[in-house]
């Protein structure tokens, strides 16, 4: 095989696996609005997704606002804007860290984990038997994952958000002495609610992104990854790659429209 | 009746199935015979639907299963129970949920209707006081026991079993083959054994078919079989190195 039947081959590959991606998506669009709705299913995924992803969230939420805060501190103060903190930091979480950096930890903690869970349910033949019983595997196992995911990572990056300027706060005032009033007044005339949107939105498609793409990775585990435990491990590392990627890449389309 | 014409699939660059002609009998136990990796599992999964095939036809009652989708394909799946291998037991929940999922999302029976429907059948697969048990908390024997339990809790009118007794020692292996015979009695229903179990599975099944190849090479009832004079069925039977069956 000389090296333009490779490139072709490996040109089909990618267009075939992405057009299976936006299949399973439009599969799960379709799955989504069919009843039973399995509300017990979903509030056991937001308690895996959401509730369990908290600690992580609260973690790097403060310590990201901090270091806002410092960095924001000692760069401000060279123009003495130090007056600005406030601005700096809630702008800078709000619109732009909180919902990249709580997607990323979800991805990491969470999106791993149901990349995985779906992988050993594929190669171990529940997903089959799933199909045996007319039962669809989409609407039983993904359906309430992608639910889950689209209820809970918009909650954890308002968390993120509101940990990470109480960080900023605690950093700017609290430890470096700028002025606790000037950090709360530029923050209430700065930041406006078209700002809380735009992180809305942002953490609303990459929910999306997470849920279908380590939803994917596992469902086609065997096809795509190979079979067994090491099917399952690619499965899950390439679940991580591909959302984190994909996150930080749409991350900036999106941003150039709602900017 | 399950009838197969001129099945082919392919995986890759390997043919698999290479135009498999079948008739099914109804009511009866057929077993699927050949070498490991054959293609007798495969062939299953087309039976069911769980494989698209590349030509050719699997007419289960008439509907060709791999050209139907929607509520129709669900209307001939759940004419189906199938045991697997691993018994594929949904791992996270307990052999009671497992077994009791089918009527669950599929029927409007009462709690305590499906309670009872799942003791019953536990019970005919002769699994009693295990309902609270996880998966991972049963032996291989068991763990099939479970999966023909949630196989038959719909009362399907076809039962296939993929080696169900491939890891089982020697008596487990005749407990299983005696589920599996009693319950096809019992039920009266159409079973279809993918084995390579030789000579036990003979004990329980009525009609065998052998896959060599990616096509039938022989079948008939248990007794013909055995006394086939096709090589390869004979070679196959005696588990003999040198033949037309290359190792």
């Amino acid at each position: 095989m000389n090296w333009i039947e490779r490139l072709g081959s490996r040109c089909i590959y990618v267009l075939e696996r992405l057009g299976n991606q936006f299949a399973f998506i439009f599969r799960i669009g379709f799955w989504i609005f069919k009843p039973p709705f399995l509300f017990g299913e979903i509030i056991k995924q937001a308690h895996f997704i959401g509730v369990r992803s908290l600690a992580v969230i609260i973690l790097t939420g403060a310590f990201t606002g901090m270091v806002l805060g410092m960095q924001g501190f000692y760069t401000l103060s060279k123009f003495g804007a130090i007056g600005f903190l406030g601005s700096a930091v809630s702008l800078s979480i709000i619109k732009e860290l909180g919902p990249v950096l709580s997607a990323l930890m979800v991805t990491g903690r969470a999106g791993s984990a149901i990349a995985a869970e779906i992988g050993i349910m594929r190669i171990s033949e529940q997903l089959d038997a799933l199909d045996t019983m007319a039962l669809h595997p989409i609407k039983y196992i993904v359906v309430p994952k992608v639910i889950a995911a689209l209820l809970c990572i918009p909650l954890l990056t308002a968390i993120f958000d509101v940990v990470g300027i109480i960080g900023g706060y605690v950093t700017g005032v609290e430890l470096l002495g700028a002025s606790g009033g000037s950090f709360v007044s530029s923050m209430e005339t700065t930041v406006q609610w078209e700002d809380v949107h735009e992180g809305l939105i942002k953490s609303i498609s990459f929910s999306v992104i997470i849920s279908a793409v380590c939803c994917f990775e596992g469902f086609y585990t065997d096809i795509y990854s190979g079979q067994g435990a090491e099917g399952v491990g690619h499965a899950t590392t390439t679940a991580v790659v591909i959302s984190s990627v994909m996150i930080l890449i749409w991350d900036y389309f999106i941003t150039s429209v709602l900017i | 009746m399950i009838e197969i014409l001129n099945l082919r699939k392919n995986f890759l660059e390997q043919e698999v199935l290479k135009g498999v002609n079948l008739k099914i009998p109804d009511k009866k136990v057929t077993a699927i015979v050949g070498r490991s990796g054959c293609g007798k599992t495969v062939l299953l999964k087309h039976i069911i639907g769980l494989i698209k095939p590349e030509s050719g036809q699997v007419l289960v009652d008439g509907d060709d299963i791999s050209r139907i989708n929607g509520s129709r394909l669900n209307q001939v799946k759940n004419k189906f129970g199938m045991l697997f291998q691993g018994a594929a037991l949904l791992d996270s929940m307990t052999v009671f949920e497992n077994v009791a999922f089918p009527l669950e999302e599929k029927t409007k029976l009462s709690k305590a209707e499906i309670k009872e429907r799942v003791q019953t059948e536990l019970k005919n697969v002769g699994i009693v006081g295990m309902d609270a048990k996880y998966p991972s908390q049963l032996s291989g024997g068991m763990k099939k026991r479970v999966g023909l339990a949630r196989a038959l809790i719909m009362q399907p009118e076809i039962i296939l079993f993929d080696e169900p007794t491939t890891g089982l020692d020697p008596i487990m292996k005749k407990a299983i083959h005696k589920l599996i015979h009693d319950t096809q009695r019992r039920i009266n229903c159409t079973a279809v054994v993918v084995s390579h179990d030789i000579p036990d599975v003979f004990e329980i099944t009525d009609y065998v078919v052998m896959l060599h190849n990616g096509v039938i090479v022989e079948e008939g009832d248990a007794d013909a079989f055995q006394n086939s004079a096709n090589p390869s069925v004979q070679q196959f039977l005696k588990g003999e190195i040198e033949g037309p069956i290359s190792v």
